[in-house]
């Protein structure tokens, strides 16, 4: 590379800042745009990641019907004698509509002296077992959302219930969450477990699923295919299956965006082959006056790629460092909410900073050859242009 | 130093504002000569600077230039040539105005390999010849005419051209600027150097110094 | 939920589709150079197929610059996409989840060494005053052209074939010796054979190179592709991953073992292609250029590399594997 020729392009740039000024403004948001939903979707699945690590590696569903029903809870211990398998446990838990707010918790039921499957689920019942102690009426833990909810509705230190038999339960709040991956507690309620059997009408020998530990992953798929020949009326889902299922969905969901966005990159690369291609008269006396000293047509088409190739670097990080101020600093408002999905409760957590050469790479392959791309055949009219008339 | 074998040179061939600028044209300038170019506008002279500097191709004939035909050469070969061989002192200057005298001068050798070190040797070598030393930064729009005009030629210089052509190089000028500017023709001559200079500007026609006079109308050398 | 969707395929297809409407464009301008290109004569349509030829010039450059980027991007998500097809640990399953996998990757590569072969050859007739090389370079663009719509063909059905949810082998049953296919065939080829041949192949290119004769540097240069290849596989991964049965030429590329497969498949392949380029450039346009130093250098880099490895772990283990 020539470094005169360098530097003359990026002198001669500068001189007409102001004419590429609203390619770069738009160039710089489109990398924005892309840099942060990347960000954005790999923020959260890695705390998703941190959610399903303590995730069991199977969990057994009963099926009638095509759909989900309540399993006997005593198959759990012949599950636990499968060789390979560590624990079994019957879980009782399952949905409340709480029609006011139009939301759903998630509540879950844990027998309070003994270890849950859910290491913070056995800290909680032990962090306030003094409290729990005093209190003379049944009472639940919530996360963080929960509360905001319940709150606005006017309840304060408790909670009424309907039961799945229509009977009004009567709840104390005993405490909340407190801990690191909001998301994956902010729609929880914790009970115990007869209190759970009583809202959801749950028998003494019925659980809703049956989760199993296999600590050696080799084993997995053995035990998987014991249990479904034990039970064949049961469904098995893997960890792996829902971790892959999750990655789908943030694949799809950024994928989905991507592709929302390619008439936004059809109409971008139009713009800067307009523009690059309207070359004032200034500009074309210029060039007519550097062929005519000695410039050959390939010393100007490099000089317009350089041109072009420090506007795409200049644009590219302008995007990628508000990406970050938007996404890291601001948190991301609106952005963030598309990918969360409603229904749930919208928790209000700080996306993890991270840069990641993932998320730069794919947004730099996604826009930078468009740009590139369509600024090849204007700088190929203007590095053409006849010098003779120059002369004249 | 320069050949033209009956040259032919038509605008658009064949269509319908098809036009002769050349015809036949025959002429052969030895080096070191100062030949003078006499003609109305529009008589052909452009054409025939266009064609020493390889900026057209003839459309029929050959075009040798220090020994070596340009008639067919592409594009890029001709451009070196011009690089290597030519510099021009256009009519209007054709300065770059954002540009500074340096910037405005040096253009040619930017796309050459030349280090940045002996492009300014050159130049300053160039700027005291011509006493522009002291406006070497300075943007090319806040100097005067005759300033400018040293410019002009200080660019056509730089590549140390075997050949330079003058375009009406005085038409813009006072009578001083015009005598000084004879000065440095002549010193140039000096230096071996093959010029070739367009003016229907009398102050030439008694110049002693004129090696050859060429008279050319309507494409055709009188 | 189909891998459609996925961003980094998206950005394939873009990409495929710019590419497309670019190359079709230089193709169409070829052709009419190819017809009537003729510095002869100093007609208007020369002057425009003059300068046509800087337009087919430069598509191409970027066409190449493009497809080597998205080449490397192209294995970076195949490495991806093992995490959501199930059975992949690597790129060689997602490879493997369709027919075409093992095609799309071959003909990526020959295309990119056909389109640098082909600026080579530019460079080479913008140097002749009378642009002697121009008519066949365009006819040949015209070859490239067919091979790149095959190329995008395949990638096509090669990404729409793919069914994630198809259990697929890993590099542990491909590249097995054990196997019946074609590479288990291939890896049962024992070490001492391959080793050798491999070095001894390295010597004759360091000869040939320094008689600097260009095609018989070319033909070696395949050989030495074929064989580094080999033995990569077969010998010299395994002492990346210090497991004798990992025998895998895509979990080189993966962040355990640093992204070192890139250093290494970048050497080798850009060495044995600036060496073939001359055999090419020789064979079907006379040309002789100066790249078998460039093309030595690359290679040996690559010999010191892969080598380093085994030499290593034995300083260290005091035992082979």
């Amino acid at each position: 590379m020539n470094l005169k020729l360098l530097d003359y392009g990026l002198r001669s740039l500068w001189r007409r800042f102001w004419k590429r000024f609203t390619v770069i403004i738009i160039f710089s948001l489109l990398v924005f745009l892309l840099v942060s939903v990347f960000s954005i979707t790999t923020s959260l699945q890695k705390e998703l990641g941190i959610t399903l690590e303590a995730l069991p590696e199977l969990i057994v569903q009963k099926m009638s019907g095509g759909r989900q029903t309540i399993i006997p809870a005593d198959r759990a211990y012949e599950i636990a004698t499968i060789p390979g398998v560590s624990t079994a446990i019957p879980r009782v838990w399952g949905y409340y509509y709480f029609a006011s707010a139009n939301v759903n918790f998630t509540v879950v039921g844990q027998d309070p002296d003994l270890e849950s499957y859910k290491l913070k689920y056995s800290e909680l019942f032990d962090l306030n077992a003094s409290l729990l102690d005093t209190l003379s009426e049944p009472y639940f833990f919530a996360g963080r959302g929960v509360v905001d909810i319940i709150n606005k509705y006017y309840f304060k230190d408790e909670f009424f219930f309907i039961t799945s038999n229509g009977q009004v339960l009567t709840l104390a709040l005993a405490g909340t969450f407190t801990d690191e991956s909001v998301l994956e507690t902010n729609d929880v309620i914790l009970m115990p477990e007869d209190v759970v059997r009583e809202l959801f009408d749950i028998y003494e020998d019925d659980a809703t699923d049956i989760v199993v530990r296999v600590p050696n992953p080799y084993e997995i798929e053995v035990v998987k295919q014991k249990i479904q020949f034990l039970y064949p009326d049961c469904r098995i889902v893997s960890k792996s299956q829902i971790e892959s299922s999750y990655q789908n969905v943030f694949d799809y969901k950024s994928g989905l965006f991507l592709a929302l966005l390619i008439p936004a990159f059809m109409a971008f690369f139009t713009m800067v082959y307009d523009k690059s291609s309207g070359l004032s008269l200034e500009e074309k006396r210029e060039i007519g006056i550097m062929k005519a000293v000695g410039w050959r047509v390939e010393d100007i088409l490099i000089l317009k790629l350089i041109e072009s190739g420090f506007i795409s670097l200049f644009s590219f990080f302008s995007g990628v460092a508000l990406s970050f101020f938007f996404v890291y600093t601001l948190d991301a408002p609106i952005l963030k909410n598309l990918f969360i999905g409603a229904g749930n409760l919208k928790p209000s957590f700080q996306l993890i900073p991270m840069i990641d050469i993932h998320i730069l790479s794919l947004s730099f392959m996604a826009i930078v050859p468009i740009y590139i791309l369509a600024t090849i055949i204007p700088a190929w009219k203007t590095a053409i242009i006849d010098a003779d008339e120059v002369m004249r | 130093m320069i050949r033209f074998d009956a040259v032919d040179l038509i605008f658009n061939l064949g269509q319908v504002n098809e036009v002769t600028a050349l015809k036949q044209i025959n002429l052969s300038i030895q080096k070191n000569e100062f030949t003078l170019l006499r003609g109305a506008s529009g008589s052909g002279k452009s054409s025939i600077f266009s064609l020493i500097a390889g900026l057209v191709k003839p459309t029929s004939g050959d075009v040798v230039i220090d020994g070596k035909s340009i008639a067919k050469i592409p594009d890029n070969h001709a451009a070196m040539m011009r690089r290597d061989k030519i510099g021009v002192i256009f009519q209007k200057f054709n300065l770059i105005h954002d540009l500074s005298v340096f910037d405005n001068m040096t253009l040619p050798l930017v796309p050459s390999e030349m280090s940045i070190r002996d492009i300014r040797s050159r130049t300053e070598g160039i700027l005291n010849d011509l006493s522009l030393m002291d406006k070497l930064d300075t943007s090319v729009r806040y100097l005067s005419g005759g300033e400018q005009q040293r410019v002009a030629i200080a660019r056509a210089l730089i590549n140390n051209p075997k050949i330079i052509l003058a375009d009406e190089p005085t038409a813009n000028l006072d009578q001083a600027l015009v005598e000084s500017f004879l000065q440095i023709m002549h010193r140039l001559k000096g230096k071996g150097i093959t010029i070739l200079l367009a003016s229907h500007d009398p102050i030439f026609s008694d110049l002693e110094w004129v090696d050859r006079t060429i008279d050319i109308s309507h494409g055709e050398l009188l | 939920m189909s891998i459609l969707l996925s961003p980094e395929i998206i950005i394939l297809f873009i990409q495929d589709v710019l590419l497309l409407g670019f190359n079709s464009l230089a193709v169409f301008l070829a052709f009419r150079i190819q017809q009537n290109f003729d510095l002869n004569q100093t007609t208007p349509l020369q002057y425009r197929l003059e300068r046509q030829t800087y337009l087919v010039a430069t598509i191409i450059r970027f066409a190449l610059t493009v497809k080597i980027f998205s080449f490397v991007f192209f294995v970076f998500t195949l490495d991806k996409l093992s995490n959501l097809i199930t059975g992949a640990m690597c790129g060689v399953g997602v490879t493997n989840a369709s027919e075409y996998g093992l095609s799309v990757l071959l003909i990526k590569l020959v295309s990119i060494y056909l389109f640098g072969f082909w600026l080579l050859v530019d460079r080479e007739d913008r140097k002749t005053e009378d642009y002697h090389y121009t008519i066949n370079k365009f006819r040949f663009f015209i070859g490239i052209y067919v091979l790149f719509l095959l190329e995008v063909v395949l990638q096509y059905l090669y990404l729409t074939d793919i069914n994630p949810a198809e259990i697929v082998s890993c590099c542990g049953t491909v590249f097995n010796a054990a196997s019946t296919s074609f590479t288990g065939k291939l890896l049962m080829i024992p070490d001492e054979v391959v080793l050798p041949s491999f070095y001894i192949i390295t010597a004759m290119l360091i000869w040939t190179t320094l008689r600097k004769d260009i095609v018989l540097t070319g033909i070696i240069n395949l050989f030495f592709l074929g064989f580094g290849l080999l033995s990569l596989i077969s010998f010299f991964s395994t002492y990346i991953y210090e497991l004798p049965s990992h025998q895998c030429p895509f979990c080189l590329l993966q962040s355990d073992y640093h992204y070192v497969g890139y250093l290494i498949y970048s050497f080798l392949l850009s060495g044995t292609f600036f060496g073939v380029a001359g055999l090419v450039l020789q064979l079907f346009f006379d040309i002789k250029i100066k790249t078998l130093k460039l093309s030595l250098v690359l290679n040996l880099a690559f010999v010191l590399l892969v080598s380093a490895y085994p030499i290593l772990y034995f300083l260290r283990n005091g035992v082979w594997l």
